[in-house]
């Protein structure tokens, strides 16, 4: 019986090439960007340049609103769905917490638990278009993201909201062996937490049957609608928890940022890069981790080896596109495999029946 | 079966929901005049109209290529980054290299064609999804024109200054009071909009977008189809890039940055308006000016205008409600 | 446990429509109600019911006695009723454990019990006597076997009262065989079986009473062992075809070679050779994945040829495009009607017209949609299409009509056809509707059309083609002409690996 632990998953996934070229990739920068090839120490390359503490820092910290949305995102694609709408989301909801801090004296926690319903409700908005008016989520997550940068620039006017709650900023500040922020741990845990609610339990596998067959799904007893249900509240949730914990790295809510940046586009590029079908039905959070890996790490190991600026915006496409490329070979040779596997099959069938043929003297 | 005048061509105009999209913006306007009337300033003025006109521009040339696209099932996301390579292109053409200004223009156009035809290439040959594939597209061609912008500038990208009187006209001026741009836009329109629902190709495209395998077991040609698709939404682009230049006289490294959103919003509001054909470019023009008016029209009431993003957002949502009522409608019928 | 199943004046009416109308039967444990009429007759909206997809409008259903109501499939499953569709309702990304055991996966605690799946399922596959895996993806296993884990799914659910729709249009002998077997093991087990059927041989096998449904009234209710074919024939269409084949006004085939196949060679596809020639029908027959539709999209340049040589009326050919092949005169219909044959939500008009789009301009590029309304209309008028208008989106049109909507395209003023190619044509339409077809393509011959007519039912093939070359695994391992066919030798050809010996399944 094949194994489905965490680590064959991590084998089997498409971007298992792509890691061996990123590891490539990294011990070049390595060499080069703390500057062994100028004459410093060997052991520099594990202290200076990429592997510094401060880079690493950076590389780590960025990468955490992507994971965690990851978790509800990558969801909402394997369940056949898409949400479009998770950075300005996100967005929304630091911009609601941090206001609670600035303009209320409650602690943060109670405001964080405001935060979170204001969350709910927002997934609740998806639910009612998707599950109820029936609308594709593609357009209608569209729509309401439009609809969220609005009300985001209005009500802050275009200006950021600071916070200034320190044990909140804690969280965002600390990092464990002075290079692994404690946000970045957390965000990692979540992921797994949810990577093993998709493996082993029976709602995550229910997950596989929505986006599989929807409506195989729902003969066989299953609630799709349901199901989208949750998930929605489950990524609102997410990309709430996404946007706090930017703030808390960035000790302010500033809405413009994180819809510019465009987390949303990031890391359904990075799920489709780990393997997680466009049409839903497969693939798996950790495959999407190593999607938002590639893409960070690639795109940092640009920066600290100088390489201009315009490169790496080149090189976030290119990525994508050579992971594309990968799929389209790769899926190229099953189907090939495919057809010869069951032409030899026939082949043997027909043999078979040969000697059968022969065995009993003739036709029957 | 024949059918009075009144049943072939009234009725089925008045069936469009382009129809119901005009009605709700002749609304709009009237709201806009009464509430501006009543802050003291008036609304309903020529100079106003032609603004409008004006803001639809550049977002038109998007709006044609990515309704065509969708109507044959796919997107083009790298639009606005080859539009503004394009622009780029045409700066650089004029200033450095001393082009006249129709080879300048035809040197970016066939530039994004050349990046319309990988756009094709991924997504025939390599299969990549459209959305990512071209996801991917924009951020490789926005690498590139940096670096195509840095070449001449001591490796710095910077945006291009350039003079041009031809291209200052094109971009700035008026023909018996009308702004050329504006002309050259409702042509386009226009010819598109017959293109799509009455030409030969218009009727391929449709039905390749009904069912590409059918289309070609059927003999329709679809990967030249989709290849032309994609070159004509990069060389659209390009034109919108082009004209974002010659009326700043200036190839601006972000260039169309806001108007793709725009006019990938007002291209689904036309096919969703009317599923592909004539009503899609109609549906998508009244789409676009409808948003236009919106945005116009909160700046002279004095509201925020901002709001502009809620409300396209809503009339998304809105067309959608529509055209998914009528279809329900349809496929309850078919339901048995 | 036997239940037993009573419908009660069940009727349903849509927007417009009286889908059913007072029907009325009993489904026994231990016993085989046959569901039989045409499309359209009402069977598919009866099965929806009873699997809780739908509510009766009126009529109640009993279950040992007892009225029940199905809200949904969830509802009717609990009850013990499962239906399997003819449309495979599988998750193809998903294991074939997965699949079996949807919405009712084991549990340990509160995760998955990926064992006992595993230990569940592979019993389940030795019963079928199958050889799949229980771990492998649904979406790498062959049609028929996709199918076959259709069949287990229901017999997963153990539950009492079975429908089967039409579920041996994708297998092959083999798999039929299993498939009644475990009809058999069902109700010997005392469950009730409904099975929903257009093949005469398989009613008359395994089933012991018979419901004949028209325009969705209930005809007739009769005994399997009382009854015979051309009765059964008469109620589902209510006037007497007599023998659907000796009727049929045919022509003599003539000299020359329309079509030459000589050694052709695809992955699937191992040295093919045959000739067509005018005004003939060639069958192509043989099971399901012998590779007859490979040969089929080979000729017509839908797929790439390794090698082997074509020749069109003596001269060799070499076709990138199907656009190609429709240019030198071949059309081809293909078996997936509705995914490949035509774009369902356009109008009949559209469907006709599109081979020929760009022939239809005037002036500046222009088409003349009157040119594509027109040829429509001819078509519905030659192949009696039941349509109101040409404007009707062929998505709510019956099978039977589609396909008409397709030969209509490809024999249009405007296309010359040389060379036919039929791929399944029949599969899932009425007999009424057939009999049209088989009649349209002899006429079709007669007008020196070379018609390649692939199909998988052996009496289809073997009354209307002249000459009959039968596949096996890729390769053409019999051929004879009409006089020497019969189904006996036709099936020995078709399945030389069925080493049990003896014949089944023919009636």
């Amino acid at each position: 019986m094949k194994k489905n632990n965490i680590f064959s998953v991590f084998v089997k996934s498409k971007s298992f090439p792509l890691i061996i070229i990123l590891l490539v990739m990294a011990i070049v920068t390595m060499v080069i960007s703390s500057g062994v090839t100028a004459g410093a120490p060997i052991s520099a390359m594990f202290t200076d340049g990429f592997l510094s503490k401060g880079n690493m820092i950076t590389v780590f910290g960025g990468m955490v609103i992507q994971v965690v949305m990851l978790c509800g995102l990558g969801c909402i694609l394997i369940s056949g769905n898409i949400d479009l709408s998770v950075g300005g989301q996100a967005a929304l909801c630091s911009m609601v917490f941090a206001w609670l801090c600035k303009n209320t004296q409650m602690g943060w926690g109670f405001a964080l638990l405001l935060t979170l319903v204001v969350a709910l409700c927002l997934g609740l908005v998806n639910t009612v278009l998707v599950n109820k008016l029936r609308f594709p989520a593609f357009i209608a997550t569209i729509g309401m993201s439009s609809i969220y940068r609005g009300l985001c620039s209005i009500i802050t006017k275009g200006n950021n909201i600071q916070i200034a709650r320190q044990s909140f900023l804690a969280i965002g500040k600390t990092n464990l062996f002075g290079f692994l922020p404690v946000a970045f741990v957390f965000a990692l845990v979540l992921l797994l937490i949810c990577q093993f609610m998709l493996s082993y339990t029976r709602f995550g596998r229910s997950i596989f049957m929505v986006g599989g067959n929807q409506q195989a799904a729902r003969l066989s007893g299953l609630n799709p609608d349901r199901t989208r249900l949750i998930l929605f509240l489950l990524n609102s949730v997410m990309a709430c928890l996404g946007g706090l914990l930017w703030s808390a790295q960035n000790k302010l809510a500033s809405p413009s940022s994180i819809i510019d940046a465009a987390p949303d586009m990031k890391v359904i590029s990075a799920a489709i890069l780990g393997g997680i079908a466009f049409t839903g039905g497969a693939g798996n959070l950790v495959g999407g981790l190593i999607g938002v890996l590639l893409l960070n790490i690639f795109n940092n190991m640009l920066i600290v080896m100088g390489i201009q600026t315009y490169w790496t915006v080149f090189a976030s496409g290119f990525v994508l596109a050579v992971a594309l490329v990968i799929d389209y070979i790769s899926n190229e040779r099953r189907r090939r495999a495919l057809l010869l596997a069951s032409a030899a099959a026939d082949a043997a069938e027909a043999a078979a029946a040969e000697a059968a043929l022969n065995d009993s003297g003739g036709s029957p | 079966m024949k059918q009075s005048f009144f049943q072939k061509h009234i009725k089925p105009l008045i069936q469009h929901k382009v129809f119901t999209l005009v009605l709700l913006y002749i609304a709009m306007v009237i709201i806009f005049t009464v509430w501006a009337a009543l802050r003291g300033t008036s609304f309903l003025k020529i100079t106003i109209f032609r603004n409008i006109l004006n803001s639809l521009v550049i977002s038109s040339f998007l709006t044609i290529g990515a309704g065509c696209l969708l109507i044959a099932g796919h997107m083009d996301l790298s639009q606005a980054a080859i539009g503004a390579f394009g622009s780029m292109v045409l700066a650089t053409a004029i200033k450095a290299w001393g082009f006249p200004w129709y080879l300048a223009i035809i040197a970016a156009l066939a530039l994004c064609a050349v990046f319309g035809a990988v756009n094709a290439f991924f997504v025939t040959k390599l299969k990549f999804p459209s959305f990512i594939g071209t996801l991917a597209m924009a951020s490789m061609v926005k690498g590139l024109m940096y670096l195509f912008s840095s070449m001449g500038n001591d490796g710095v990208a910077a945006n291009i200054n350039f003079t041009n009187k031809t291209t200052a006209f094109l971009g700035t001026g008026s023909v018996a009071g009308i702004p050329l741009s504006v002309i050259i836009m409702v042509v386009f329109f226009i010819v598109y909009g017959l293109l799509m629902s009455k030409s030969a190709f218009g009727m391929k495209v449709t039905l390749m977008g009904g069912s590409p395998v059918a289309a070609t077991l059927a003999g329709i040609n679809a990967t030249a189809i989709t290849f032309i698709l994609f070159i004509n939404s990069a060389v659209l682009g390009g034109v919108a890039g082009v004209f974002n230049a010659a009326k700043l006289s200036q190839g601006a490294l972000t260039a169309l940055t806001t108007n793709q959103f725009t006019g990938i919003t007002a291209a689904i509001l036309g096919g969703i308006s009317f599923g592909g054909g004539a009503g899609g470019m109609g549906g998508a023009f009244v789409g676009l000016l409808i948003l236009n008016t919106f945005q116009v029209g909160m700046g002279i009431v004095g509201v925020n205008p901002f709001w502009v993003n809620v409300f396209s957002g809503l009339l998304l949502l809105i067309a959608l409600a529509f055209d998914f009522l009528s279809q329900q409608r349809q496929k309850r019928a078919l339901a048995h | 446990m036997a239940k037993t199943l009573e419908f009660k004046g069940i009727g349903k009416s849509y927007p417009g429509v009286r889908a059913l109308d007072d029907i009325n039967f009993k489904a026994e444990g231990g016993k085989v109600l046959a569901l039989l009429g045409e499309n359209g007759a009402g069977k598919s909206t009866l099965l929806k019911i009873l699997s809780g997809d739908q509510q009766a409008s009126e009529g109640e259903i009993y279950l040992d006695g007892q009225a029940t109501a199905f809200h949904s499939p969830h509802d009717a499953q609990n009850a013990g009723i499962s239906v399997i569709y003819q449309e495979r309702q599988l998750m193809p990304s998903l294991s074939v454990m997965e699949n079996l055991f949807a919405g009712a996966l084991p549990r340990k605690g509160f995760l998955v019990d990926k064992k006992a799946l595993f230990d569940e399922t592979a019993k389940i596959i030795r019963e079928f006597g199958l050889d799949i895996r229980p771990d492998e993806i649904v979406g790498r296993l062959s049609i028929a076997n996709q199918q076959m884990v259709e069949i287990m799914k229901a017999y997963r659910r153990d539950s009492d009262i079975i429908a089967y729709d039409e579920p041996t249009a994708p297998l092959s002998e083999k798999e039929i065989e299993l498939m009644f077997r475990v009809i058999e093991k069902q109700k010997a087990a005392g469950k009730a079986i409904i099975y929903v059927s257009h093949r005469m041989n398989e009613i008359f096998r395994i089933t012991d009473e018979i419901v004949v449904l028209k325009d969705g009234k209930q005809v007739t209710t009769l005994q399997t062992k009382e009854t015979a074919e051309g009765e059964l024939i008469k109620a589902m269409v209510g006037r007497d075809i007599g023998d659907t084949y000796a009727n049929l006004r045919r022509n003599t085939p003539r000299e020359e070679v329309v079509l030459e196949v000589k050694n052709l060679c695809t992955p699937k596809v191992k040295n093919v050779s045959f000739k067509i020639h005018k005004g003939e029908i060639v069958g192509l027959a043989g099971l399901v994945g012998a590779g007859r539709t490979e040969v089929a999209r080979a000729i017509f340049a839908a797929d790439p040829i390794s090698s082997g040589e074509i020749l069109m009326e003596g001269k060799p050919v070499h076709f990138h495009t199907p656009r190609e092949a429709i240019d030198a005169g071949i059309a081809l219909c293909p078996e997936d009607r509705k995914e490949q044959g035509l774009v369902m939500y356009r109008s009949i008009s559209d469907n006709v017209a599109m081979p020929v789009v760009s022939y239809m301009k005037k002036g500046l590029g222009f088409v003349d949609k009157s040119v594509a309304t027109d040829l429509a209309e001819k078509a519905v008028t030659t192949y009696a299409i039941k349509t109101p208008s040409v404007f009707k989106i062929v998505a709510e049109l019956s099978g039977g009509n589609q396909q008409k909507v397709i030969l209509g395209r490809w024999t249009s003023e405007k296309v010359t056809t040389k060379l036919l190619i039929l791929d399944e044509p029949t599969k899932g339409i009425d007999v009424g509707t057939k009999a049209e077809i088989y009649q349209k393509v002899c006429d079709l011959a007669s007008q020196g059309i070379a018609v390649l007519f692939i199909s998988s039912e052996l009496t289809e093939v073997i009354n209307l083609a002249d000459t009959i070359y039968v596949m096996r695994g890729g390769s053409i391992t019999g051929s004879m002409k009409r006089e020497d066919a019969t189904e006996e030798n036709v099936l020995t050809y078709a399945m030389a690996d069925f080493v049990d010996g003896g014949k089944e399944g023919t009636a």
